[in-house]
């Protein structure tokens, strides 16, 4: 008789599911949407995804929480860490979408100049992978909330750490950790070379060059080790030293710019135009890379009931921010200015 | 409340013993769940584990962390250039003389070009908008004058008319100068920020080397080169030179 409930329920799961996927192909294949195609940021998004899954959680604790999405029942504690997994997915795909939006505008301001409609077409489709982040946010959000509220509704809000630590893996996971890190190395590499694929650049390795903005990394590992070393509060210290160092050099940047823009000198608004771009990419990855991943396993260990609530809220709101920087950066590239004679 | 029983006590045992009479049961269970919780939390704390330091000392950390953020701010402060600034450099003032010369009203250049046969000679542009240019073309010698309309540059026949036609309007110039830049250097002239380019050689056309006034966003010289010098990125051979005053 449960058995008959259970696989009636994941029928009913796979049904759901099938409608839903056979709606997004048709609309792919609608032509509707074409102005929205980034085949590379979708390829980083998906791949992205999955590498960063697997930095932060073993195959046994993804597999379980695909499995209690599809509708099987678990304990209060199996089902708080499915809500987990499945809440970092979201977090990971909105931090990558925003991150890949970031790398796609350095690669076009990086690449050859063109006119300005070709500097414009290329920044708006950057911006279009942050689009994708944010939807496939939402589609992970659904299982989180619905099994968060499969665990409200069982009755059982506060689960103690000590029924969550007798569930977690006690099996080391290196070996997730280190293919998911690979992975996400590769696919960050992939998406550059996709994105440069076909555009002319100069010199060796120029693009490399571009990314690794000297300034930019100085100020934003430097500032992170020095805020985890002062606060000394385990991974959220790294989490939050991300975004607090990423924020100031977002503001110290703004402010850059707009001294250059009173000075009326271009190199000035360059210098900082691309200090802006750089500490925001390096401090998404660095949330994205080490913070996050360190949290998830606080989480999924038992030694947390749930990631740090300033963490959470840096993680929504950090990636708004950078969002908000890189359109500011577009305005102030074609913004035009005359120097004063003088 | 404290995070940990008295040494020797069960403190479980103690709360019966003390509170038997005087609690009902709920009152007392929910009491030991307060107490629970509490030294549940107090143990979770507990658990954050401090940021780990491998390799070095956590002072040799935290010198290098500040180390690196005074050396990543002065080098940002003190606007030290890297490839990425640069590139933004380039797109901001590309973008700004394409506008300049598309809103140019008119344009007098000066240039020195060859013939087919290698001959040097000079010749003068008055371009008004609106109305057709005049050309004003000295010979090697300067005796031998030649005048040329707009209409006449279009000529792809006439050699001296082809070689003439890419200064002959601020959209020829615009068309002349589309393509990859290339940051040289910047010096400063009469209060303005000069900014030297290059583009490399194109479909039918040489590489070029070009300065642009950072005051006015338009071209001071544009050079044609025979190829650039793949140490330097300057010219090696200049093919023609012209310079312009809008």
């Amino acid at each position: 008789m449960k058995a008959s409930i259970l696989s009636k329920a994941l029928g009913w799961t796979f049904l759901k599911w099938l409608f839903a996927a056979a709606f997004v192909i048709a609309l792919f294949f609608s032509g509707l949407l074409s102005g929205l195609m980034n085949k590379a940021g979708l390829f980083y998004l998906v791949s992205g995804s999955v590498a960063a899954a697997l930095m932060g959680f073993s195959i046994r604790e993804i597999g379980a929480a695909f499995r209690a999405a599809a509708g099987r029942p678990g304990t209060d504690a199996e089902l708080l860490r499915a809500a987990h997994f499945w809440e970092a997915a979201a977090r990971n795909a909105w931090v990558l979408g925003v991150l890949g939006s970031t790398l796609n505008v350095t690669t076009v301001l990086g690449g050859e100049a063109g006119g300005i409609g070709d500097v414009a077409g290329r920044m708006i489709q950057a911006l279009l992978v942050t689009f994708y982040g944010l939807v496939l946010s939402a589609i992970c959000l659904v299982p989180a909330l619905k099994i968060t509220g499969q665990i409200e509704k069982s009755g059982a809000r506060e689960t103690p750490a000590a029924e969550v630590r007798e569930v977690s893996s006690s099996r080391p996971f290196v070996y997730e950790r280190m293919i998911g890190y690979i992975l996400f190395a590769a696919v960050l590499g992939l998406t550059v070379f996709f994105l440069l694929k076909g555009r002319p650049q100069n010199g060796t390795l120029p693009m490399a060059k571009i990314i690794l903005h000297g300034p930019a990394i100085l100020v934003i590992v430097g500032g992170t080790i020095a805020f985890a070393l002062f606060v000394n509060g385990g991974a959220r210290a790294l989490t939050l030293g991300f975004a607090m160092t990423g924020l100031i050099s977002l503001l110290l940047g703004f402010i850059q710019a707009l001294f250059g823009f009173v000075h009326r000198s271009v190199q000035d608004i360059a210098s900082a135009l691309a200090f802006i771009i750089s500490a925001g990419l390096f401090a998404l990855l660095g949330m994205l890379a080490v913070g996050a991943p360190l949290e998830d396993r606080e989480v999924m260990e038992g030694r947390r009931k749930r990631p740090d609530s300033l963490s959470r809220m840096f993680w929504i709101v950090f990636p708004i921010l950078v969002f908000i920087f890189l359109v500011l950066t577009f305005i102030m590239v074609i913004t035009p200015m005359k120097q004063h004679v003088g | 409340m404290t995070a940990k029983p008295p040494d020797g006590t069960n403190l479980d045992e103690l709360l019966k013993r003390a509170l038997a009479d005087d609690l009902p049961p709920d009152v007392a269970a929910g009491m030991q769940d307060r107490l629970d919780r509490f030294r549940a939390g107090m143990k979770e704390k507990e658990k954050w584990m401090p940021v780990r330091t491998p390799f070095f000392p956590r002072s040799a950390w935290a010198m290098l962390s500040i180390l690196m953020l005074v050396s990543g701010s002065l080098l940002q402060g003190l606007g030290s250039r890297n490839p990425l600034s640069d590139r933004i450099s380039i797109i901001r003032t590309s973008l700004a003389v394409s506008r300049e010369l598309a809103a140019a009203r008119s344009m007098s250049s000066s240039a020195r070009i060859q013939n087919e046969d290698g001959k040097s000679f000079d010749c003068d542009i008055e371009w008004r908008s609106g109305s057709q240019a005049e050309v004003l073309v000295k010979g090697p010698d300067e005796s031998s004058l030649r005048n040329f309309k707009l209409g006449e540059l279009q000529d792809a026949a006439d050699p001296v008319a082809r070689a003439l036609a890419p200064f002959a309007t601020p959209a020829a110039v615009a068309e002349l100068l589309s393509g990859g830049w290339r940051f040289v250097t910047f010096s400063r002239e009469a209060g303005c920020d000069l900014g030297t380019y290059t583009t490399p050689a194109g479909t039918g056309r040489e590489a070029l080397e070009f300065v642009i006034d950072m005051c006015t966003n338009l071209p001071v010289r544009i050079t044609g080169t025979g190829g650039a010098s793949s140490s330097s990125g300057r010219p090696e051979e200049i093919l023609w030179e012209a310079r312009f005053r809008f």
